[in-house]
């Protein structure tokens, strides 16, 4: 699989699960391509813009 | 015209020289401008009195340009794209301007000169979202603010959707690194 397939798996997962809620098969998957740490970091990163931008902050 | 799809009111817009046309516009611009004033808001970092000035200039580029658009096409990567490309003009236009600046206060004093990084000194989310460049900026915005599909986005920036996923990959860990080094706590 290419990388940017990879990273294109990663970036589903991480936008819908936690690490410890992924599959065996899923977080091996994770794994391949960067620690649990870098995973983490990237969902909270995208937790937190969801965060942020769902307090509707308008003009 | 409530229950018309975006298309069909463009295309009445694009066709009819009654009345028709006017309310298919004012139907479009009710549909559309409160999102693309909170886009232009967010792209053009909060300045609310600009964003306004953008919006009405939207419409009036929708206005001129109305018989470029196919009816074949859906209308809302149309008008995103409009929006990216008059921010994109906006950002190449203050960055010349900011260049000369800067080489105005270069030739007057010997301070050195710190670019935008470097100049944040608040650890504040938005405020690391707004060190990244435009096209970074625009997916974060259009991906968390208005929650676009990878589709719409795909459209939008006229190429493959794993490309559009490639790019939210690389962009938010490029953002995660940068809220890392300003100490953000999540």
């Amino acid at each position: 699989m290419s990388s940017d397939k990879k990273t294109n798996r990663v970036f589903e997962l991480a936008e819908q699960f936690e690490f410890s809620e992924l599959l065996d098969m899923d977080k091996k998957y994770i794994l391949s391509v960067m620690t649990e740490k870098e995973y983490n970091d990237l969902r909270n990163t995208i937790n937190s813009l969801s965060n942020y931008f769902m307090k509707d902050i308008e003009p | 015209m409530k229950s018309k799809t975006d298309e069909e009111l463009i295309k009445i817009f694009q066709n009819s020289k009654d009345d028709q046309c006017k309310i298919a516009f004012d139907h479009l611009y009710n549909r559309y401008a409160k999102q693309m004033v909170n886009y232009f808001y967010y792209a053009l970092k909060n300045d609310n009195e600009k964003a306004q000035d953008f919006l009405h200039d939207l419409f009036l580029k929708i206005i001129e340009n109305k018989d470029k658009f196919d009816c074949n096409q859906s209308f809302k990567p149309w008008i995103y794209r409009i929006a990216i490309n008059m921010c994109n003009n906006e950002y190449r236009r203050k960055k010349i301007f900011h260049k000369y600046e800067e080489h105005i206060k270069a030739s007057e004093t010997d301070c050195d000169t710190n670019n935008y990084i470097e100049n944040t000194t608040e650890t504040d989310l938005w405020n690391c979202i707004n060190t990244m460049n435009p096209e970074k900026r625009a997916l974060i915005i259009l991906r968390f603010k208005f929650n676009l599909t990878i589709n719409e986005m795909a459209l939008i920036f006229n190429c493959a959707e794993g490309t559009i996923k490639s790019r939210l990959f690389y962009t938010t860990k490029e953002l995660s690194k940068i809220l890392k080094k300003q100490n953000y706590e999540f």
